[in-house]
């Protein structure tokens, strides 16, 4: 059996790693992606510390997780294309007609 | 050997309101289909009928002062805290929709699905207010997050609000994402997700062990991570960036809504979580919240002060009132709690109201909401600009008003706990915010009008403006009965003094 250590420091990593794909790709699509990785990094630990403490409450969490994520990218996806009607654009940079 | 899986006893009772709330959302969602479109405001006030009768059921499970029931696995509690933030948000949400109700005819984007979006989001928040385990808290925030994209993007086809529901959910998953990798961590060291239990187990560890366990670090970690994620909620600098664009851009009574509803839930939440689960930690958390509040006071305020547009400028000072909140969420174990309810109440009655009289205003295709249009109000409606100068006054914390004795017991309780820096930068911003609100007030006086405005009037409209009037001038004068509800609310969180 694999460490639980490493699940964790591979989540913690793919967690960075949307983390920064938020806060450095401009395309809103590709923040969504990763977005969504964030809360997939968030679902691979929450698997490894349930298997670990041999609770199922983290096992139970992940469903909520992925329920919630499918509904949030769903919401998003749909303001989207409502934007690229007026605008041909899903750059997150070019969206800024309110200033602040 | 696979975990057993045990079915706890339930209590109803204890989400009666939750349930309540949420059946006639769905209900409703299906009886609007059948109502003709002439007939759209029927959808409204089905809707007020059925936060009435949510406050109703509320009222008839509200446990005794002082105790308290817990059902399904101890996940959720009812208790006159959660009761009475829920009557708030009851409030909150009915003067939301009444004022909606000729706001979406008259703007032409009047759905039917607005409504029941407005109770699912009044849900999320009563239940962000009752849950006392972490997977709940995270789909309370979600639920009313995700319900408040749509409603801010409302405004389609108009290009600023899809934009602002475009920003408000860029960064609202962003923040999702730091509030469940932190739960994530929590679960790893504590393995449970229940406050009350974590809670007990860093008592205990942190105790017995000199050294500190490596579980309590990964509890450390994300405990600070749910608290960026709240922070991102409640707008606490320098998380606030979207506030003011998204309350630009979405439909007012959207922004009126969000900006008292939304708050009040993630801090009780967020009151919650550190009050029972991560008070052990108070030495970490104290601080960062101390400093996280002067900037949010100051910042938002001084901000507030540059702002020609009276709906930004509302945004801002909304920045600005979380800062006080959090005040009050940080002195949680003296008398924080009862400031705080008292607080919500007094910024929700004058802010609703404030977001009234700019709905009165507001025309047509116009997205301007400039001070100008304020300007000689006092000559043509006297009615309208005695109301807005009264919930100037109350925003602004001076005597007379709900505001004041709002500002008051915050500042009493830091005072009590020892913050003396936090009250001194408190009065500090509070003077500076006086700057902004009076300037509203000198405009309706004093100058001669700028341009005709014709305020549009409706029974919503009115009816919201005179409850926050006589609301916030009543609870001023006679703050007492008031204090002793919410006295009575925080016995019952166990933290009351």
């Amino acid at each position: 059996m694999v460490e639980t250590s490493y699940y964790i420091l591979l989540s913690a990593s793919l967690f960075t790693l949307g983390i920064l794909g938020v806060l450095v790709r401009r395309n809103a699509i590709v923040v969504f992606m990763s977005v969504e990785l964030m809360l997939n990094a968030a679902n691979l630990a929450f698997v490894a510390f349930a298997r670990q403490q041999g609770n199922i409450d983290g096992q139970v969490l992940v469903f909520f997780v992925i329920t919630v994520a499918a509904a949030e990218v769903a919401v998003g996806l749909a303001l989207l294309v409502t934007i690229f009607r007026n605008k041909q654009t899903a750059d997150v940079d070019a969206i800024s007609q309110l200033h602040g | 050997m696979p975990p057993e899986i045990v079915i706890p006893a339930i209590d109803l009772r204890v989400i009666a309101p939750m349930l309540t709330i949420f059946a006639w959302a769905t209900v409703l969602l299906m009886v609007d289909l059948f109502i003709p479109s002439k007939d759209r405001k029927l959808t409204g006030y089905l809707a007020l009928a059925g936060l009435a009768v949510t406050a109703l059921v509320t009222l008839a499970v509200q446990p005794a002062p002082g105790t308290s029931r817990t059902s399904f696995s101890d996940m959720v509690v009812l208790d006159s805290f959660g009761t009475t933030l829920t009557l708030i948000l009851l409030l909150i949400a009915a003067f939301s929709i009444a004022i909606s109700i000729n706001y979406l005819s008259y703007h032409n984007i009047e759905m039917g699905e607005y409504y029941p979006l407005v109770l699912f989001a009044t849900g999320g928040m009563i239940l962000l207010g009752q849950s006392t385990n972490l997977i709940l808290v995270f789909l309370g925030v979600e639920l009313l997050s995700i319900t408040l994209y749509v409603l801010t993007a409302f405004f389609y086809p108009r290009y600023t609000s899809e934009e602002a529901g475009l920003k408000y959910l860029l960064l609202g998953a962003f923040a999702a994402g730091f509030l469940i990798y932190g739960i994530a961590l929590i679960y790893g060291g504590a393995g449970t997700l229940n406050l009350f239990e974590i809670g007990a187990l860093l008592d205990t560890s942190l105790t017995v062990g000199a050294a500190f366990p490596p579980g309590a670090l990964l509890v450390l970690i994300g405990g600070a991570l749910v608290l960026i994620g709240f922070c991102f909620k409640i707008s606490l600098v320098p998380f606030h960036m979207w506030t003011p664009d998204v309350y630009e851009g979405s439909p007012t009574p959207v922004a009126a809504f969000m900006s008292v509803g939304t708050k009040g839930a993630a801090f009780a939440a967020l009151l919650r979580i550190l009050i029972v689960a991560l008070l052990p930690f108070k030495v970490y958390w104290l601080p960062v919240l101390g400093v996280l509040a002067t900037l949010t006071m100051l910042f938002g305020n001084i901000a507030a002060l540059m702002q020609p547009n009276v709906k930004r400028m509302l945004a801002y000072s909304s920045v600005g009132h979380a800062g006080y909140i959090t005040i009050g969420i940080m002195t949680a174990g003296t008398h924080g709690t009862e400031s705080f309810l008292f607080y919500l109440l007094a910024y929700a009655l004058a802010n609703m109201g404030a977001f009234a009289v700019l709905i009165t205003l507001e025309r047509r295709g116009e997205m301007a909401w400039s001070v100008d249009d304020f300007a000689g109000l006092w000559k043509r409606y006297p009615l309208l600009a005695i109301a807005m100068a009264t919930f100037m006054l109350s925003l602004a914390g001076v005597p007379p008003t709900a505001g004041f004795f709002g500002k008051f017991f915050v500042f009493a309780a830091a005072w009590e706990d020892g913050q003396v820096f936090l009250v001194f930068m408190g009065v500090l911003s509070s003077a500076i915010a006086a700057f902004f609100y009076l300037r509203v007030i000198i405009r309706m006086f004093m100058d001669e009008p700028m341009r005709e405005v014709i305020p549009i009037f409706n029974r919503g409209l009115t009816i919201t403006i005179g409850i926050a009037v006589v609301g916030t001038i009543v609870f001023g004068l006679l703050p007492t009965p008031l204090v002793s509800l919410v006295q009575n609310a925080v016995i019952a969180l166990g933290v009351g003094g």
